[in-house]
């Protein structure tokens, strides 16, 4: 906006042009969920953030400039690892990666998830991702959700309005896109109670650290059951409840081939640096019987 | 726009005033605020692990950590853990064994590794390490070494058996490399980390268009920005102010035409690095796109926009045989070729490719100059070849190389890519 200087009689004056500035955002660190939806609510454009390990690499990155932060470090109900009476296991959202690598509850099938949570970056983010921040995130490189939904888990999802359980099969929508709605914040991951067996998540990456090419996260009850999930083929992990009930019955290569054909139809991955999507498509198969043989001697030798 | 906040963080045991707003990471706020320049700035992304400092004990991104979040959390720097007794261990073990080429990482390499021998002592096996030659010798015993040392024979055929000696125990074996302390401390300064007082900021403009033609500039957003000092355009180059290592084709900054995706369009100088950035952000060049050739085969064919039309005019530093878009054509023989074929029970003919490698060194390029009041230069930068640069910059920007003094810092790795003059910027 030009002021009329020269109609002022101030035509002496430089007109000023006032440069609309990228706005820098305020952080605010609320100590309660209460207190984070008023300030969610109160600013538009606010961004919540716990690790800061995607969010502040994509601000760094000039991909996203939020109004305001929201950091959720100082809440203490959304940090820290619970088993609760009836043996599952409540995972706050702003657990850090590394303490849920460590963490020795989480055994059986949702050793999947330690396994996972192990392989995720380099120790110093590891020190910083947080799980919820992961889910939320929804990118579909990483690592966190195809092994959570290898196991049985709900994403617990809380707002203003109060809270909800969404089963992880259900969160994961498309592209960086999950069920949680506006205003909405993951507060906690629900595991079902662990069952005897084993877990693994295979991750087939060009360097350690680095996002999957394709990964397979698998878990194998005693009993018999197995789930599957696959990584990095598609805008969201790939899982079914076929592919599952087909291996729970039948871990032969006939199967398993049949299984990884099922996925293999599901999958519609992107070409990118990290592989094409037919190479992509061409590691489900093997890693999948690699994964599943793995877990077969895993579980013979806990036997 | 949120001003910033004044917040007090514990950085290597002390209480440090800084401001930071919502967006500013911990590195900023260490390396610019306090000078803490031992962290160093690589990805910006939380992978290369240059930056990489302890919170509360555990090793994290200083790049990926929001600075107003690190309040009430201790931080400790590559600075105030060389006072502690296992990273000086570190640091020694690290020099006797040339654990560094360039050393732009080596902070970052040691916090990490302190972190792990404070979480698992066990896992690591003590070694001492084999002692290099002429390692934590002092200088004056070195010098009296040379002399023939006190109770040696001093007379022409003595001292010739003495640097005998001297060179036999230096060839075979390890020599600790002479600038192994600054970079195991931190110390080493990279061309970040510099400053001159009431030093300006540069920034970049880039071309988002890998061939336009530049129809012009509106610079008046920019301008207005307070704290905006100087905006330099092509318009400001005179045309025959052209570099290159072999041939001169190329501006400072695009003059009419752009020809690849990031080339520098329009420099900005500012107060701040964040002024001078938003400066850049809000400069709006006028482009009229025009055909591109993205691979060798387009580009040679017949009907491809030619990229410089000049060509022929430029200066070469010898004849590669430029013609169109073809930069260069090699061929060479060797031995009697058709005798080969001949002697061959088959011949295989095939046309072979390789992908193209961009030299990714963490250390990003940059330069500092300092002008001083009889207009002599002296200019800093991340260099392989000061001489070229000092070369290069003389043509490109009109100044003779009797005002110019280049100089080079340590450099965090080039692998070939820092050896023209050139600043890169990222968002």
């Amino acid at each position: 906006l030009v002021p009329d200087l020269a109609g002022a009689g101030l035509a002496w004056l430089q007109p000023e042009v006032i440069y609309n500035m990228p706005p820098s955002p305020a952080l605010f660190r609320p100590r309660s969920l209460t207190e984070a939806f008023d300030l969610l609510a109160a600013h538009r454009d606010s961004k919540p953030i716990s690790g800061g390990a995607s969010l502040v690499a994509m601000m760094n990155a000039g991909l996203v400039a939020p109004a305001a932060l929201i950091s959720l470090t100082r809440i203490p109900e959304l940090s820290g690892i619970a088993v609760t009476g009836a043996g599952s296991i409540r995972i706050g959202a702003a657990t850090r990666h590394n303490d849920i690598a460590v963490d020795h509850r989480l055994i059986g099938t949702a050793a999947v998830i330690a396994h996972a949570a192990s392989q995720i970056a380099s120790v110093a983010v590891r020190n910083m991702g947080t799980i919820g921040g992961a889910v939320a995130h929804a990118d579909p490189g990483l690592d966190f959700p195809p092994a959570l939904m290898a196991t049985e888990a709900s994403v617990e999802v809380a707002s203003i309005a109060g809270r909800r359980s969404v089963p992880i099969r259900e969160f994961f929508v498309d592209w960086y896109s999950t069920a949680l709605d506006p205003g909405e914040i993951v507060s906690a991951i629900d595991i079902a109670k662990p069952k005897p067996g084993v877990g693994l998540y295979l991750k087939h990456a060009r360097v350690s650290g680095d996002y999957a090419i394709v990964s397979v996260a698998v878990s194998l009850a005693r009993d018999g059951e197995v789930r599957v999930a696959v990584g990095s083929c598609g805008p969201t992990p790939l899982a079914s409840g076929e592919v599952d009930r087909m291996l729970s019955a039948d871990l032969s290569a006939v199967v398993t081939a049949r299984a990884a054909d099922l996925l293999v139809a599901m999958a519609n991955p992107i070409d990118d640096v990290r592989g094409s999507a037919e190479y992509r498509k061409t590691l489900i198969p093997r890693m999948l019987s690699r994964a599943l043989r793995d877990v077969t001697a895993m579980s013979r030798e806990a036997a | 726009m949120t001003k910033p906040s004044a917040i007090e963080l514990e950085i290597n045991g002390t209480a440090c005033d800084v401001r930071a707003s919502g967006s500013d990471t911990l590195l900023t706020v260490i390396r610019d605020q306090l000078l803490l320049t031992g962290t160093k700035r690589g990805c910006n992304q939380g992978v290369c692990g240059a930056c990489t400092v302890l919170s509360d004990g555990r090793p994290v991104r200083s790049c990926l950590s929001l600075a107003l979040d690190c309040k009430d959390r201790r931080v400790d720097t590559i600075e105030g853990l060389t006072a502690h007794p296992v990273m000086q261990a570190l640091q020694q073990a690290f020099i006797a064994a040339g654990a560094f080429q360039c050393g732009f990482c080596t902070p970052g390499m040691l916090v990490s590794a302190f972190d792990l021998l404070q979480r698992k002592p066990a896992s690591v096996k003590w070694r001492r390490p084999r002692r290099a030659v002429g390692q934590f010798v002092p200088l004056h015993r070195l010098q009296e070494d040379r002399r023939g040392g006190a109770g040696r024979s001093s007379d022409a055929t003595g001292r010739g058996r003495q640097v005998n000696k001297l060179v036999g125990s230096v060839v075979g074996s390890p020599v600790p490399q002479l600038e192994g302390r600054e970079k195991v401390s931190g110390s080493a300064q990279y061309i970040a980390d510099l400053y001159r007082p009431n030093m300006l900021h540069g920034a970049v403009h880039q071309s988002p268009h890998a061939h336009a033609r530049i129809l012009g500039y509106d610079l008046s957003a920019a301008q207005a920005i307070p704290g905006v000092r100087a905006i330099v355009t092509g318009d400001d180059l005179e045309d025959h102010w052209r570099m290159g290592a072999f041939i001169k084709d190329e501006h400072a900054l695009a003059k009419g035409r752009v020809r690849y995706v990031g080339e520098p369009v329009v420099a900005v100088a500012a107060d701040t690095e964040t002024i001078a950035r938003q400066a850049a952000a809000a400069i709006v060049v006028n482009y009229e796109e025009l055909s591109t050739a993205l691979s060798p085969e387009e580009a040679l064919a017949p009907e491809a926009a030619v990229i410089h039309e000049e060509a022929a005019a430029y200066i070469k530093v010898f004849d590669t045989g430029t013609q169109g878009n073809l930069c260069s054509r090699t061929s060479f023989r060797e031995g009697d070729i058709e005798q080969g074929w001949r002697d061959s029970d088959r011949i295989f003919e095939a046309h072979y490719e390789t992908q193209p490698q961009a030299h990714v060194s963490i250390e990003p390029c940059g330069a500092l100059a300092e002008i001083d009041a009889s207009g002599r230069i002296t200019l800093w930068s991340a260099n392989q070849s000061v001489f070229r640069v000092q070369a290069n910059v003389s043509e490109s920007l009109g100044i003779p190389m009797s005002r110019l003094r280049c100089l080079t810092p340590r450099i965090g790795a080039g692998f070939g890519n820092k050896m023209e003059p050139h600043i890169s910027q990222s968002p």
